[in-house]
């Protein structure tokens, strides 16, 4: 049938149909996006601030033990003078408490470290680095609370938490 | 109650049961422990521990008021002088207690005469002191972030592990000066359970000892997220997960180690679960096919000499496990405990169904094992769960020329018994020796029983035969 003339009239509801689901998924294409980008960036944030505020306190407290002060002063020459300065500024004023050293205490203090050391920690975004970063995060985060309990720091923490109330007391 | 037998060739066993100890806890209990050595029995219920005495089978002394909430695991610390004992109890309070009591002789004693009644509750210890001289809350252990679910000595008694809702598995080493001296260390945080991690267990002393780079003591966990994790200590000192254990289709509820392995072999893991199986798992060794020495080969891989690498590059190295036996299903729900008797190698569950199950392991006569020994037990499995793929640890079940043979066993169910704690769910059973009364006197200390320890606040032993 000579029906061609009459078909764009006679569909008209799946050319727009079309055009709708067109624009729809366009829009949120574009939508995800963005939000996508949004949540990559604050998770990733979270994530090495995480991993840097583990950093600092490894180095805090690796100048506190003379042992690896020592081993850090010897290293002054090459990479960072920064730890150096940071600690010969903390000498001029009130220098952090010593920390005795122990053996055990310094294995804990340089592995810490060492498992968030900076620009050891990938920043790519394949299944194997976020992996090895999530796995190195958590084990960090473990060295931590063994380091903070060695040293004493876990105290402050307690405080808060003495009312222990559960949802059934059984 | 009497046993349903199996109609079997082999002689069934009855189970029958024997009078509850007294007194009656009126509380749920959640976990009933054996002393490794002496005639006692530690019941968590509740927010305290009841110790009764297996030979008049009533109570002997109690724990009480250091836990804010439930109490739901004990462990005795093994290797105390005489006259001394020492318990750790888990909470969910998220610490973990220990406790000592010093009684002169009247733990030595097996014909103890309890006088004082009392219901196991806190009023008649207080202030009383005469003849149950109350244990004593010597040391809190605090980490956890959450409820505490498991706590257990490593054989030595040098180790401590707990675990946790947090996820997280916390090993502790003693750090006293002497014995008495209550000082523990947290040596380890392990955070590599993605859930609730429900069970701790450290491996009995075996004449294998540390392969190569690691030390002689093993722990394992098990956890809500369906999977076991073993871990082994490195020449570090850092405790590293050397394997993942997967199969399960729930909750791993609990796991025990075999409590005597054949002579070269290393001790197999049982394991249970809310997915209505118990299974077992043996470690894939490597060796030569000589069998391992007593002394302890050394890996015969690349990695023996490479001991200066840091730990963030030695994640790889791990253990291979596989799941060589899933025992024939007898539960409609989740299982909540198992026990391997170490005398008899009978095994023993139950749970929410409160049926008691026990179980033999017999070698298999029927059909010519083809070559590998391990590769029938797959079929059984695999036979066991309709036809189901054999779990291994990730890794293909055809390289399995090299673990040592072991003769091809399958397990059979010998008695079950149903409701028995009437409609309450039991939630834990253990193999016990027998020094009551009603036992031969030749056979105290020598024949065992179950003890199931249930919501109804009984524990309850029963007879095996």
């Amino acid at each position: 049938m000579a029906s061609d003339p009459f078909d764009d009239v006679l569909n008209l509801e799946d050319q727009y149909y079309d055009q709708g689901y067109q624009q729809g998924y366009d829009d949120g294409y574009q939508a995800g996006k963005i939000e996508g980008r949004s949540v990559g960036l604050k998770t990733g944030y979270e994530k090495f601030l995480e991993a840097g505020r583990m950093q600092g306190k490894a180095i805090v407290w690796a100048n506190r033990i003379s042992n690896l002060r020592a081993a850090a002063a010897e290293n002054s020459a090459e990479l960072k003078s920064q730890p150096q300065d940071a600690s010969a500024a903390a000498t001029d004023r009130r220098p952090l408490p010593a920390l005795p050293g122990n053996p055990r205490l310094e294995k804990n203090v340089t592995s810490l470290y060492a498992l968030v050391e900076p620009g050891t920690l990938s920043t790519e975004n394949n299944d194997e680095a976020v992996n090895d970063f999530d796995d190195r995060v958590k084990r960090a985060q473990g060295k931590l609370k063994i380091v903070e309990r060695s040293v004493g720091e876990d105290r402050e923490k307690d405080a808060p938490q003495s009312p222990r109330q559960g949802r059934n007391e059984i | 109650m009497s046993a349903n037998p199996e109609p079997t060739a082999a002689p069934a066993l009855t189970v029958t049961a024997l009078p509850p100890f007294k007194p009656d806890l009126y509380e749920r209990a959640w976990t009933s422990i054996p002393h490794p050595t002496l005639p006692l029995i530690a019941t968590a219920h509740q927010k305290s521990v009841t110790v009764f005495s297996l030979s008049t089978l009533s109570a002997h002394s109690s724990l009480t008021g250091g836990h804010s909430r439930s109490v739901r695991s004990v462990a005795w610390k093994p290797n105390l002088g005489p006259g001394k004992l020492c318990l750790v109890t888990g909470s969910f309070d998220s610490t973990a207690g220990l406790w000592r009591w010093e009684g002169g002789d009247k733990a030595d004693n097996l014909e103890v005469e309890i006088t004082a009644g009392g219901n196991g509750a806190a009023d008649s210890d207080d202030g009383d002191g005469d003849d149950k001289d109350d244990w004593e809350f010597t040391l809190v252990l605090e980490g956890h972030d959450s409820e505490v679910k498991s706590a257990a000595f490593s054989p030595a008694g040098q180790y401590l592990a707990t675990c946790s809702r947090d996820k997280s598995v916390w090993i502790w080493e003693d750090v006293g000066a002497t014995e008495a001296d209550d000082e523990w260390e947290t040596v380890a945080v392990l955070n590599e359970h993605d859930g609730d991690v429900k069970a701790v267990a450290w491996c009995p002393e075996h004449n294998r000892a540390g392969r190569g780079r690691y030390s002689a003591d093993v722990l394992a966990s098990a956890s809500y997220d369906n999977t076991v994790r073993v871990w082994r200590e490195d020449g570090d000192g850092e405790w590293v997960c050397v394997a993942v254990l997967e199969g399960h289709d729930g909750t791993v509820w609990g796991l025990q180690w075999e409590p005597r392995p054949a002579a070269a072999r290393f001790p197999r893991l049982m394991t249970w679960s809310a997915d209505r199986t118990v299974r077992l798992w043996t470690l894939q060794e490597e060796d030569d096919g000589d069998g391992d020495d007593g002394a302890g080969t050394a890996p015969r891989h690349a990695w023996g000499g490479l001991g200066g690498i840091p730990n963030t590059m030695r994640r790889s190295l791990k253990e291979e496990w596989k799941c060589t036996a899933v025992l024939p299903q007898a539960h409609t729900r989740d299982i909540y405990s198992a026990a391997w008797s170490a005398d008899s190698g009978l095994l023993a569950s139950t749970g929410s169904d409160g049926v008691i199950a026990v179980y033999k392991e017999e070698p298999q006569q029927a059909s010519a094992a083809a070559g590998n020994g391990t590769g029938m037990t797959d079929a059984e499995a695999a036979v066991a769960l309709d036809g189901d793929v054999p779990m291994t640890n990730g890794h293909s079940t055809a390289g399995g020329g090299k673990t040592p043979e072991a003769p091809p066993t399958a397990w059979r169910v010998m008695a079950t018994v149903a409701g028995a704690h009437g409609p309450y769910e039991v939630n834990h059973i253990t193999w016990c020796k027998r020094y009551d009364a009603a036992c031969p006197s030749e056979r105290r200390g020598v024949e065992e029983m179950l003890v199931t320890t249930g919501d109804d606040g009984v524990v309850r032993p029963w007879q095996v035969s």
